[in-house]
């Protein structure tokens, strides 16, 4: 179990370092720069912009420093700069994971910009995931348990409705109606638990359904299994066959959606930041991507994809948790 | 006396399948909708320009229609700002909005289906290698590579993308057949088959299916793009190659591209788990021993097997392809104008939603509309297919 972990937490070090240069890739592929205007710079201008940041050196020396910059690298003698993690080493100064300045956002390092922005992005995900948990896992439970009643097939027509509204316009709805109509929540902005209650909903509405429509499925598979059937034969109470034997089996699809929702929902957020102008890290990345900010591009997927793969390992950790016949070699 | 049985099975399956599919109430409500929808689409344009003389780009030539109506006898949806009948627009945006949902996902099963398959045949490093691939290609934020995708060849550089299409496609699909052959040479891959099942075989069908592939998708595409500009086949591919290419036409057919290109993992993950369980099972071996032959083995037991969930797969696909469609023209990225998707309109309707709640109301009650029939119809073919899960 603990070699499991370990391997799988240096492997994320590997993989990281090739999304990262995938990415680099991709961005450079793309045409335009982030000095690009509307008026062509003089020339002698651009030069000196392309000396500052390296632009002027071969393309595979721009990749091995930016590489060596997020990863460790000595300092130059003449290098200037607070970012990253630096150190002492046999008489080097050494530098880690410095993902440097931000190319649009003058003198902001990358780290200083999620770290500002993160928190408003993961606030309101982590709470629209437990939303979804509490409303979406309650209500697929009861369906499961009532299987064909009214309960279980007016929860699962929301369910499909909640998976068939696009949340940019499910958001706009609701501050008609909630905020504009009856006066009863503030319509967007930061500020206050009652400033947080729309968004949420907004964005929960999809993983609501989702993760209702998963409970009732993996609920109706468990409890016609036969483990079901022996504890109920051995005379334990309902209550305890349902809650120690069946919900832990009955919500492994549930776990198992959770790692890739969770990475979707700290990253994309964009649409509830727009419509309840949040100032959120989903908006802050897809306008680096829209402005050429390669270094906060880099900064972000990298954060990103790294959180990704821990959730997953997370997940894959719970597995042999909730179902003992999982082990790990 | 094999042959036989062998067929009324394999009919069964399917008569079987649709029959369940029949009593499921939802499920029909579903194909119901999806009909009327697609023939409202399909001819509703041209029926109600001929009936009313609204097209989705006309604008009223009296300055005093230029303005939004809502609702009523002569704008059944009301109208847009500038005038223009909102159901035209609806209708005309359908044809662009179905057409993104069912083109990319024809792309992403063309993609993942070999890449899966492949995958989970060949097994041992290989499948493991395909499958790392896979997973970082996961961890790259896929509005990324859309937007990357969107920039290089939008705009004047789609011609560039018309000459690539070609290569790109070819170059992926020797890589598929690149990856077998190569294999073939260290020990024969279908070992778990059939004896007969060299590499040479196996490199072979994988470089017919990938020709075929590659063919039917270029005409896909550009039929299609010539069915939503209504222009004829012919002037649009010269138009392609003198590069006198529509701008917002060609974010179209980007997308396609785009949105298929970044939704085909998933379906490889499922087609591999599928050929992993399946090629090893009892039902296998014994049809080997009554002496059916490989290629029987692979279209009679092997294909319809694992079709089940990839078609169950690529019906929930549709869906979910036309909402990222939706939240990209809500970024601004999707399609542009003058063509207009549910999503745009959507998305432009938001904008004016206290005063012309109209404008949202129409394209996003379609949109859905559609969404939820489809995924009834998903849902329902899954039950129908695989009863097990059905509801017991």
């Amino acid at each position: 179990m603990l070699s499991f972990i370990l391997k799988r937490l240096l492997i994320i070090i590997p993989m990281a370092l090739i999304v990262v240069s995938v990415t680099w890739g991709l961005i450079r592929i793309a045409p335009g720069n982030f000095y690009d205007s509307d008026k062509p710079l003089p020339p002698a201008i651009e030069a000196n912009i392309k000396k500052k940041y390296g632009l002027d050196k071969p393309v595979w020396q721009q990749y091995l420093r930016t590489m060596g910059n997020i990863t460790c690298r000595t300092m130059d003698a003449d290098e200037k700069t607070e970012n990253g993690v630096q150190f002492g080493l046999f008489g080097y100064q050494m530098k880690c994971l410095d993902f440097g300045d931000s190319l649009k956002y003058q003198g902001q390092s990358v780290n200083e910009i999620i770290a500002r922005h993160l928190p408003y992005s993961a606030t309101i995900g982590l709470l629209a995931y437990l939303l979804a948990l509490i409303v979406g896992g309650t209500a697929g439970m009861i369906a499961a348990l009532r299987q064909n009643s009214s309960f279980d097939y007016i929860s699962m027509a929301i369910a499909m409705l909640g998976l068939s509204i696009p949340n940019f316009v499910l958001g706009p709805i609701l501050v008609i109606g909630l905020a504009l109509g009856i006066y009863l929540l503030p319509p967007a902005r930061w500020g206050g638990a009652s400033s947080l209650v729309l968004p949420v909903i907004t964005l929960s509405a999809i993983y609501a359904a989702y993760i209702a429509r998963l409970t009732r499925a993996g609920m109706l598979e468990i409890m016609r299994s036969d483990y079901i059937r022996t504890a109920r034969a051995k005379g334990l109470s309902e209550w305890t066959v349902l809650l120690k034997h069946a919900l832990r089996g009955g919500i492994i699809p549930v776990v198992s959606f959770t790692g890739p929702a969770l990475a979707a929902l700290l990253a994309g957020t964009v649409v509830v930041e727009r419509v309840f102008s949040i100032p959120g890290l989903g908006n802050i990345f897809i306008n680096a991507v829209l402005n050429r900010d390669d270094t906060l591009v880099i900064g972000i997927v990298a954060f990103l994809s790294i959180l990704i793969m821990i959730f997953n390992l997370i997940v894959d950790i719970s597995y042999g948790f909730l179902d003992p016949r999982i082990r790990y070699d | 006396m094999a042959e036989e049985r062998e067929i009324i099975s394999g009919a069964s399956l399917w008569r079987d399948a649709w029959k369940r599919l029949l009593r499921n109430k939802l499920a029909v409500f579903g194909m119901l909708v999806l009909g009327i929808m697609l023939v409202a689409v399909i001819v509703g344009p041209q029926v109600l320009y001929l009936a009313t003389g609204y097209t989705a780009d006309a604008i009223p030539a009296d300055g005093n229609l230029i303005k939004s109506f809502p609702p009523s006898w002569a704008h059944l949806f009301g109208t847009d700002e500038a005038g223009r009948d909102l159901l035209a627009r609806v209708l005309q945006g359908g044809r662009i909005s179905l057409m993104v949902g069912i083109i990319s996902t024809i792309v992403s099963l063309a993609v993942g289906v070999s890449y899966g398959a492949i995958a989970g045949y060949l097994g041992g490093r290989i499948d493991n290698f395909m499958m790392r691939l896979v997973d970082i290609i996961y961890a790259i934020p896929y509005i990324l590579i859309v937007i990357v995708l969107l920039k290089v060849f939008g705009g004047s550089n789609t011609p560039i993308l018309v000459s690539w299409v070609p290569a790109i496609l070819t170059g992926f699909i020797l890589l598929l057949v690149g990856i077998p052959a190569a294999v073939a040479l260290y020990r024969n891959v279908g070992e778990y088959l059939d004896q007969r099942m060299r590499g040479f075989t196996l490199s072979f069908v994988s470089f017919i299916v990938g020709l075929v592939e590659t063919l039917l998708l270029v005409a896909i595409i550009w039929s299609a793009a010539s069915f939503v500009s209504s222009t004829s086949l012919g002037d649009r591919l010269s138009d392609f190659y003198t590069a006198k290419f529509d701008q917002s036409l060609s974010q179209i057919f980007l997308l396609f591209f785009a949105l298929g290109l970044v939704s085909w993992l998933t379906m490889a993950r499922v087609v591999r788990g599928q050929i992993l369980s399946l090629k090893n099972q009892e039902f296998v071996t014994a049809a080997r021993a009554t002496g059916v032959s490989t290629f029987g083995i692979i279209f009679k037991h092997l294909i319809p097997n694992a079709l089940g969930p990839v078609i169950v797969y690529a019906t929930l696909t549709v869906p979910s392809v036309m909402l990222t469609e939706a939240f990209l023209s809500f970024l601004g990225l999707g399609v542009q104008a003058p063509y207009a998707s549910w999503g745009s309109l959507a998305s432009d309707g938001i904008k004016n939603i206290a005063i012309y709640p109209w404008q949202l109301i129409a394209p996003s009650v379609t949109m859905a509309l559609t969404l939820f029939s489809l995924n009834f119809l998903g849902d329902g073919i899954r039950d129908a297919l695989d009863p097990q899960t059905r509801k017991f």
